[in-house]
């Protein structure tokens, strides 16, 4: 009888173990886990001055985790905002720029701050610079197997030199909308060029209104998204807007693209709105009623003979 | 206080003065005399030597009062301005609503408190990141901030985006800001400051990225599988709130290699993916609303599959497009990889390295 309990215990232990083993081989235990912050670092810097920010970074993993923390430049490409990564360092940011920590281990879970100073020169021009820092962590290397890495990229931004306040910032390049939209969405295109010497935040701000007024009306403004233009470079919104309040009318929409501190440039379009499904239907409608009408002698004749008896 | 309140209130000061002194002097004889519903002036005169209102064949004066004898009485949060004109203010507007409901580092959420206010009242907001000590500036037309408070700042309820509010933009990453607004209903009529609300700090812009594996071991290709292995995946796992989002870009250092014998990348480029037909090593991806040409372009009708680059900063496979309100968390997508190959292949063990890249967008 004892014997049996043994074996009994024995047989669950090991059903139990061959039941969870697999699931233990299956599981993925994430090889590469960080958190960084900030994820973009906007630094105000002025010549000949000495400027330290931090930047955090955090092992989630409970294995300790070798990184390689370096500085790249990079140019910012097309009209969507893409990232193009050089392989030579010409941006003068990253000259400027020391890390205190390049190659480190952080232990399980531990959290590291990382100093990034940046000493500027006496006299540089002034305008917008940037850069990106990248912070990789180290896999172990086996060569019979296709290895997989992974790295995280800081957005280095800084302006030197304040801009005039009330200077232009901008040029609207593109701003279109469909003269007829169709079913309440309307299609918009807008292209602004950043004509100043300093990186800035555009912050598109629409305002639709009726040109025919019943009444006056305070019309809310749509925010786009606000996307960050650097000097001389060219930024794209393309998107279809729904707007289901409309009412049939002609509409203005006023594009107000701020550059900050209030300053806007602007550009407008006019659209029609106009029922085309439901004209269309009552049209029709309308024609097949006035058919009826002028016709209405031949066809009440026709009638008659359809429905008196033959003869 | 409301504006009518305001006037009654300085009115019937002005009228025990000025009765005292009326009594000593002659009262000019004029025209009616102001006059409500409650309260009518008998008779009065200006301390300050003005006059009252007169008219001729051509012109009309109006009379104004040069000063208040008492200057400008004042409590914590009300004070009344020089002038009859001025004592026609807006109410003083409570302290506004601030927050960071969506853990943002760079903009903070604001909900204008009105008093009843009409709804033509016109709104303006100071902002300061110590408490309105040293550092003073105000909430600007285009919800940015500035250092000059100027009259196309002040905007309706309407316009401040009533009880869902704007958000005031361009701010400092873990900054305690304050907030306090003033109002006004047409000319001589701005309100003093109200009271400043609790203080609510920015966030910093984090993000968190993993990969779940650090290598991939393919099957042994063979005439028992086609010499085609589709199993084998990467997940990546995102979170941040970078307003506009992040990138995850992917390429390899080389091509699958053994030796000095390659297997190609599969043709089709990561703009215009095709179901898998020939050979190569290459990729599909779980995200369907993708930057970079047609969002959906790798999950429309199936897996679509697209050969890795080589170039930097190679092509995107996982993002989140901006604008990001509320932090993305622990967002998932799959990189699976497909390799086939033909019979002839040379055999031998094949590999490279795939580099995952995140960016934050801009």
């Amino acid at each position: 009888m004892k014997h049996t309990n043994y074996t009994i215990i024995y047989i669950g232990i090991l059903t139990l173990f061959l039941f969870h083993l697999p699931t233990l081989a299956l599981a993925k235990t994430p090889t590469a886990s960080i958190r960084v912050s900030p994820v973009i670092l906007t630094v105000p810097l002025s010549p000949g001055k000495t400027l330290t920010q931090e930047v955090t970074v955090e092992n989630l993993t409970a294995k300790p985790m070798p990184l390689k923390a370096t500085l790249n430049d990079f140019t910012s490409t097309g009209e969507e905002g893409g990232y193009m990564f050089e392989e030579t360092k010409t941006s003068p940011l990253l000259a400027w720029t020391k890390l205190n920590e390049t190659n480190f281990i952080l232990t399980p879970k531990e959290k590291k701050k990382i100093m990034v100073t940046i000493k500027t020169p006496q006299r540089i021009p002034l305008g917008g610079y940037y850069g990106m820092l990248f912070l990789q962590p180290i896999t172990t290397n086996d060569p019979t197997t296709t290895q997989i890495q992974s790295k995280v990229g800081i957005l280095l931004l800084a302006n030197i030199g304040v801009p005039d306040p009330k200077a232009k910032k901008a040029e609207v390049m593109t701003f279109t909308t469909d003269l007829l939209p169709i079913n309440n969405t309307l299609p918009l295109l807008l292209r602004v060029k950043n004509i100043s010497l300093h990186f800035f935040t555009a912050k598109p701000i629409l305002t639709i209104s009726p040109v025919l007024k019943l009444a006056q009306k305070e019309e809310l403004p749509i925010y786009l998204e606000e996307k960050i233009i650097f000097q001389q470079k060219i930024r794209r919104w393309e998107q279809d807007l729904s707007l289901p309040n409309l009412k049939p009318n002609i509409y203005k929409a006023q594009m107000n693209v701020s550059t900050g501190n209030g300053q806007y440039v602007t550009a407008e379009k006019y659209f029609i709105i106009f029922p085309f499904a439901k004209a269309g239907i009552t049209g029709l409608i309308f024609l097949f009623v006035l058919f009826l009408l002028i016709k209405r002698k031949r066809l009440k004749k026709t009638l008659q003979a359809l429905l008196s008896p033959h003869k | 206080m409301s504006k009518n309140n305001a006037y009654y209130k300085a009115l019937g000061r002005k009228t025990s003065v000025l009765v005292i002194i009326g009594l000593g002097l002659t009262v000019p004889a004029y025209a009616s005399t102001p006059s409500s519903t409650n309260y009518k002036l008998p008779e009065y005169t200006f301390g300050s030597g003005g006059t009252n209102n007169s008219t001729s064949t051509n012109f009309r004066l109006k009379g104004v009062a040069g000063e208040v004898e008492f200057g400008r009485p004042s409590s914590t949060n009300y004070k009344l301005g020089s002038g009859l004109t001025y004592l026609n203010k807006s109410n003083v507007p409570p302290a506004p609503t601030l927050s960071n409901p969506s853990t943002n580092y760079d903009r903070l959420k604001l909900v204008i408190n009105t008093n009843n206010h009409p709804t033509d009242t016109e709104f303006a907001v100071a902002i300061s990141s110590d408490n309105f000590v040293s550092d003073v500036r105000y909430v600007k037309s285009d919800n940015t901030i500035g250092t000059t408070l100027s009259t196309t700042d002040f905007k309706t309820y309407t316009s401040w985006g009533t009880t869902t509010g704007v958000y005031i933009t361009g701010l400092q990453r873990n900054t305690t800001y304050y907030v306090k607004a003033k109002a006004r209903q047409g000319s001589f009529t701005e309100s003093e400051w109200g009271p400043t609300s609790t203080g609510i700090p920015t966030s910093d812009a984090s993000l968190t990225f993993t990969v779940d594996s650090s290598s991939i071991a393919f099957n042994n290709l063979n005439s028992s599988n086609s010499y085609t292995d589709t199993s084998k995946s990467t997940t990546v796992t995102t979170s941040t709130n970078a307003y506009n989002g992040y990138v995850v870009n992917a390429r390899t250092t080389g091509l699958l290699t053994s030796g000095s014998t390659t297997i190609a990348a599969y043709t089709s480029p990561n703009s215009a993916p095709t179901s898998w037909s020939g050979l190569g090593f290459g990729y599909t991806t779980t995200d369907s609303d993708l930057t970079g040409g047609t969002n959906n372009r790798f999950t429309n009708g199936g897996a679509k599959y697209a050969g890795f680059t080589t170039s930097s900063p190679g092509d995107p496979v996982a993002d989140h497009a901006g604008p990001i309100l509320s932090t993305i968390s622990n967002e998932q997508f799959t990189i699976n990889y497909r390799v086939t190959v033909n019979s002839t292949q040379k055999a031998g063990r094949y590999n490279t390295t795939v580099l995952y890249v995140v960016v934050p967008s801009y």
